[in-house]
């Protein structure tokens, strides 16, 4: 078994060469330079994401018909293509079109702010409309203004309710930041690719790759489990 | 203090009202009694603008409710509702639930706001549920809570929709109480009820609803030993049955 | 404790399974037919791979040595035509009927992971690709340049002048190599194929473009309207001379040394030169 490891350690299989462990020293801190910005691009992505998924999921709802449609069109959009040719036409088109320069990071924040804005939206409209018509009543008859309302009565009970979906959309958002690569965004998988391409150690780089993504994966899901218990241990289910 | 004049309100191709007629004056309490789908409710959420009749006035201390010019904000502050289901805001106390609308809206202080809630809350009965969850009382003590609520706003027409129909009859008596205590302090309230001992000895008028329109209404006594309708007689006759 | 199991297990079943993939490499390269080592042995490469089928490489991404004619479709270019004319010496047969094209990143692996018999693609000889390929005799001398956006220069005239400059590159090629092991106060930028390099350099995206020269010169022949030039001169052609790419311990390379020693000999190599480098 351990020499069946050392095997395929070494280069292109040819025979067992010395395992050189050594690349690890080059890439390990490759890959923790790049693993900032994965996160850097993940948190800022989530972030935006949410408020532009608020919004539209806020608007989903309205009654003006004409906000109803721009929604559905951007959730149409995105939900249409793959994440990979929306990241391509952000960095290739949409600064031409608008005129302006945008670094590849920025680029991808947008990308994946775009794209998770739009599955957030559902997590959105489907929480505020979980939430009984008679909250609303309630702080209506009270005097409460919409806005009020909403934000005091509405919104506290709902965002509980989506919180473990929009956990789920950050592991997501993660392991979306892989896609960045194609846009030179020098993400991990990106840095991976680039250390492969140059030393040919294809197996040993993909593998401790996918590895890294594993573990961070692994403790957002053990986050995601605590925050999910915290919201059962308080008050039960917010559906009154 | 309240004029209700011709109040006709549609859903689509149905009439639920069809033609509602009447006076309050201030302190009354009126019960209104009927069958399920003669459209109590829709009368009483068109008072308060939950719903937004099709047609008629409703006169509110001589403004007319169902104009555009009417700031409703403003009306429900003085019109306050109770509901069926409580609708207590489950992730915050007795004593926030009473609180919030006094503190967003009359910018009352915290400190002021939480003492009248206290206040409040004595009245009905639940002084030291004050930092419970909603989740943890009872239905009896969560609809006191929601008086309560109401009260903290310092209405001065009192909207009730059914209110004890949710509850399970040996809760029902503690909310009736405090209802009774608040029509002995002189409220106005509108009361949607199946409650009849209630009506009989609380209210000062009975109405009767049925098929969207006000069939029959009197003193308690005339309406629950001679009521002048059939239809009146018939539903009574169902009720007392049960 | 649970989750930290279950990590090691998946990581233990994924090198498992990687060890299986190392080990059928070697597999590969023992397809040898009994007709090609007799060959070698007797020295002439004509009809020496006859019946011999071959997987063949190449990038279609570097003019004029390898790209898609007007079409779309149709590979052209130098080595192109140096295959059809390697063939025409040995007599092997392209697996499959047609060459295959992919990025050089890919091109390259495949060649070491034994995915490929062979590959020309102006493939330059590198100390890094030496390790895990065996090449053939050099058939064409080249050497990297520079590249910059006339309209938006930030006075770049040679190789020297990339301290702290965004810098694009093709991934898995010699510029690539050269970038990374001498450029360390730069900002590189890998792309996956140069042409996307071009953009980026095109839009002012990037301060400048490593590439082989041939294919620098070719790009700004043949591109309508574009703002890209060449500034300084030719560097790094110990690391950049031209060759065909076998897997390691490949037996067909001193076939293909003798025949390509058969076409510089009987002139076909400079009738190539003059019809593409030109």
């Amino acid at each position: 078994m351990f020499s069946v490891f050392l095997q395929a350690w070494s280069s292109e299989g040819e025979g067992i060469n010395f395992m050189s462990i050594a690349f690890l020293s080059v890439l390990l801190p490759m890959l923790l330079t790049g693993l900032k910005l994965t996160l850097k691009i993940a948190v800022f992505g989530i972030i935006f994401g949410f408020l532009i998924g608020s919004v539209t999921g806020y608007i989903l709802q309205s009654k003006l018909k004409i906000l109803k449609f721009i929604g559905g069109v951007y959730i149409w959009i995105i939900r249409g293509t793959p994440l990979i040719v929306q990241a391509l036409y952000t960095y290739f088109v949409i600064p031409k079109l608008l005129g302006i320069d945008m670094s590849n990071n920025t680029v991808g924040i947008l990308v994946i702010s775009l794209n998770s804005g739009a599955f957030i939206a559902e997590i959105v409209r489907g929480a505020l409309q979980s939430i009984d018509p008679g909250q609303k009543e309630a702080g209506l008859s009270l005097g409460l203004t919409p806005a009020q309302t909403m934000f005091h009565v509405i919104v506290p009970p709902a965002f509980r309710n989506m919180l473990p979906a929009l956990c789920n959309q950050f592991i997501i958002v993660v392991k979306d930041t892989a896609l960045l690569s194609i846009i030179n965004v020098n993400e991990i998988t990106h840095l991976g690719q680039n250390y492969a391409a140059l030393s040919f150690r294809t197996i040993e780089t993909y593998t401790v790759l996918a590895l890294f993504y594993l573990a961070i994966i692994s403790v957002l899901i053990i986050l995601q489990k605590n925050v999910e218990k915290r919201l059962t241990l308080g008050v039960k289910k917010c559906s009154m | 203090m309240l004029d209700v004049k011709h109040l006709v309100k549609s859903f689509d191709e149905l009439d639920v009202l069809k033609d509602i007629n009447l006076h309050v004056d201030e302190g009354e309490v009126v019960c209104i009694i009927g069958p399920s789908g003669s459209g109590k409710s829709t009368f009483l959420r068109c008072i308060n603008r939950l719903e937004t009749p099709s047609g008629g006035t409703i006169l509110y201390q001589g403004r007319d409710v169902t104009s555009s010019g009417m700031d409703i904000r403003q009306l429900r502050e003085e019109v306050g509702m109770v509901f069926q289901h409580f609708n207590l805001f489950p992730l915050k106390t007795v004593l926030e639930n009473v609180m919030l609308a006094p503190v967003l809206t009359k910018s009352r202080s915290k400190t002021e706001a939480r003492k009248f809630a206290l206040e409040l809350l004595e009245k009905v009965g639940l002084s030291d549920k004050a930092n419970a969850m909603p989740a943890n009382l009872s239905g009896g003590q969560q609809q006191r809570v929601a008086i309560a609520r109401a009260l903290a706003m310092q209405p001065k027409v009192l909207l009730f929709d059914e209110p004890t129909s949710a509850l399970d009859p040996e809760l029902v008596g503690e909310v009736l109480e405090v209802m009774k205590k608040l029509a002995d302090d002189g409220m106005t309230m509108l009361v949607v009820t199946h409650e009849m001992g209630f009506a009989r000895d609380v209210a000062h008028r009975v109405v009767f609803m049925d098929n969207g329109m006000i069939v029959e209404e009197g003193r308690p006594q005339d309406i629950f030993t001679d009521p002048k309708e059939e239809r009146t007689r018939v539903f009574l006759n169902r009720i007392l049955e049960n | 404790m649970k989750k930290i199991a279950a990590l090691l297990i998946t990581a233990s079943l994924f090198i498992g399974l990687m060890a299986g993939c190392g080990t059928g490499n070697t597999a590969a390269s023992t397809t040898a037919s009994p007709a090609a080592s007799a060959a070698s042995s007797s020295g002439s490469p004509d009809g020496a791979l006859k019946g011999v089928s071959l997987k063949i490489g190449t990038s279609g991404l570097f003019g004029p040595f390898s790209y898609y004619d007007a079409d779309g479709k149709t590979l052209i270019g130098f080595d192109v035509d140096l295959i059809k004319a390697l063939q025409g010496v040995l007599g092997f047969d392209i697996d499959g009927g047609k060459i295959q094209a992919m990025d050089y990143s890919a091109l390259t692996t495949s060649v070491a992971q034994g995915k490929l018999d062979m590959a020309a693609a102006a493939l330059c000889v590198t100390d890094e690709r030496k390790a895990v390929i065996d090449f053939s005799q050099v058939y064409q001398d080249s050497g990297l340049v520079v590249m910059v956006n006339k309209t938006k220069n930030s006075g770049i005239t040679g190789v020297k002048d990339l301290a702290g400059k965004t810098v694009a590159v093709e991934k898995g090629t010699a510029s690539h190599a050269y970038a990374s092991k001498n450029l360390t106060s730069s900002t590189i930028q890998v792309n996956d194929t140069i042409t996307t390099a071009y953009v980026s350099l095109e839009q002012g995206k990037v301060d400048a473009v490593i590439q082989d020269g041939p294919g620098a010169a070719f790009y700004i022949k043949t591109k309508a309207d574009t703002q890209l030039q060449v500034v300084g001169d030719e560097f790094n052609q110990g690391q950049s001379p031209y060759a065909l790419a076998f897997t390691k311990g490949s037996k067909y390379v001193n076939l293909f040394n003798a025949a390509l020693d058969e076409l510089k000999a009987n002139g076909t190599m400079t009738k190539l030169q003059d019809k593409w480098c030109k």
